[in-house]
């Protein structure tokens, strides 16, 4: 199993927060509104595309629009591998948080 | 709503960033989140910037090499990156290396200069490589503290000046000139650089009058108030009048008697006017 980025585990939870319409720009909204730190789209899209290679994403084109100058959006969805490799990766975060108390100070 | 298209040099850099259904995707992305910002204006072309800004970063230096044809375009950009990431850690080896790098730099420029000036660039005349300087040569000036230095580099004298053309059958023209500095005359005297010349010079030269006339041969023998203006001062001091006066003070030294204005080596259009 390959390692997961911090920077890819973001983009797989980001997807799986967008639901149906993952593609590019939501998945960027959806990370700046949750982590309150700005996501350039060029990391984004090339994050994309490298799970993409991986097998942990999906992706399929929808329809064209006329906002978009007639072009589809390419929806992201997480395949079965990429829930596993999430999966992993939040177990073995669970395991170095097991025993620790980093809650704040009273 | 339909977007308006994406701007010609967004698609252009685009398409040399991307292919095929990449270049689609981000091109629908970036016209929507254009259309967001207002379509078009600063803030649109803000946004713009920023996504192919951030493309080009990330693109260029992805860890593991993706996205390739921004890697094949710029090459040089990690050699780039790399050397000011070194430069940064070492200042000294690096101003060590600027100021090798100006030094050659430097050199080079001037050692080319110097060339270019003396041996690329041929002379402004037509045929450079036909003409020659003559001198007139006296072995036994070389002993002499004041005269050594100009042994070899003597004036042409009258006499010289007459018998040479007829002699010498090899040169197919013949002229001389001797500069000086005189006053031209008129609401602001000036002082100006002017020439004696015979009237085989400026043919020789390939000098084609503007308007006028050259010096005549008659004129080498007979003295004659004939003037030879260059193209600048006929429009900076005469204003392109077709006839005008010019007070000279007369010089009976030179060999050829007449008073003439050299053209400056850039002037493509000599004036020739007759003073009265």
């Amino acid at each position: 199993m390959p390692t997961i980025a911090e920077f890819e585990l973001r983009i797989l939870l980001a997807v799986m927060q967008s639901g149906e319409a993952a593609y590019a720009v939501r998945i960027q909204q959806e990370l700046q509104a949750r982590t309150k730190r700005r996501a350039a789209m060029g990391a984004v899209y090339v994050t994309l595309e490298r799970l993409v290679r991986k097998g942990w994403l999906a992706s399929r084109l929808g329809d064209p629009s006329p906002e978009r100058g007639g072009r589809a959006k390419r929806f992201y969805t997480v395949t079965a591998r990429g829930k596993v490799a999430l999966r992993t990766e939040i177990r073995a975060m669970q395991q170095l948080w097991h025993g620790l108390d980093v809650a704040e100070d009273a | 709503m339909i977007g308006p298209p994406l701007p010609r040099w967004v698609t252009c850099l685009l398409r040399r960033l991307l292919e095929g259904e990449q270049y689609d995707e981000v091109a629908g992305d970036l016209a929507e989140r254009r259309l967001e910002a207002g379509g078009a204006g600063w803030r649109a072309t803000r946004v713009t910037v920023l996504v192919l800004a951030s493309l080009v970063r990330h693109m260029a230096f992805s860890a593991d090499g993706s996205r390739r044809p921004i890697r094949s375009l710029w090459p040089p950009l990690a050699e780039v990156r790399l050397a000011l990431r070194r430069w940064t850690a070492r200042p000294t080896l690096a101003l060590s290396a600027i100021a090798t790098l100006s030094l050659g730099l430097a050199a080079t420029t001037v050692m080319f200069s110097i060339l270019d000036t003396v041996v690329f660039r041929a002379l402004p005349w037509p045929e450079p490589e036909r003409l020659q300087n003559v001198y007139v040569v006296r072995p036994h000036w070389q002993n002499d503290p004041v005269l050594s230095t100009s042994w070899n580099r003597g004036g042409i004298s009258w006499t010289s000046f007459r018998d040479i053309p007829r002699r010498a059958t090899t040169l197919a023209g013949f002229g001389v000139w001797r500069s000086e500095r005189q006053t031209l005359g008129g609401p602001q005297a000036e002082l100006v650089h002017v020439m004696l010349a015979s009237a085989g010079v400026f043919p020789m030269l390939g000098v084609q009058p503007h308007s006028g006339r050259f010096f005549t041969r008659e004129e080498d023998v007979e003295m004659s108030d004939s003037v030879f203006v260059s193209y600048e001062t006929w429009v900076s001091r005469f204003a392109h009048a077709p006839i005008f006066s010019v007070c000279r003070s007369r010089s009976t030294s030179g060999p050829s008697g007449s008073s003439a204005c050299c053209p400056h080596a850039s002037d493509s259009a000599p004036s020739n006017a007759r003073s009265s």
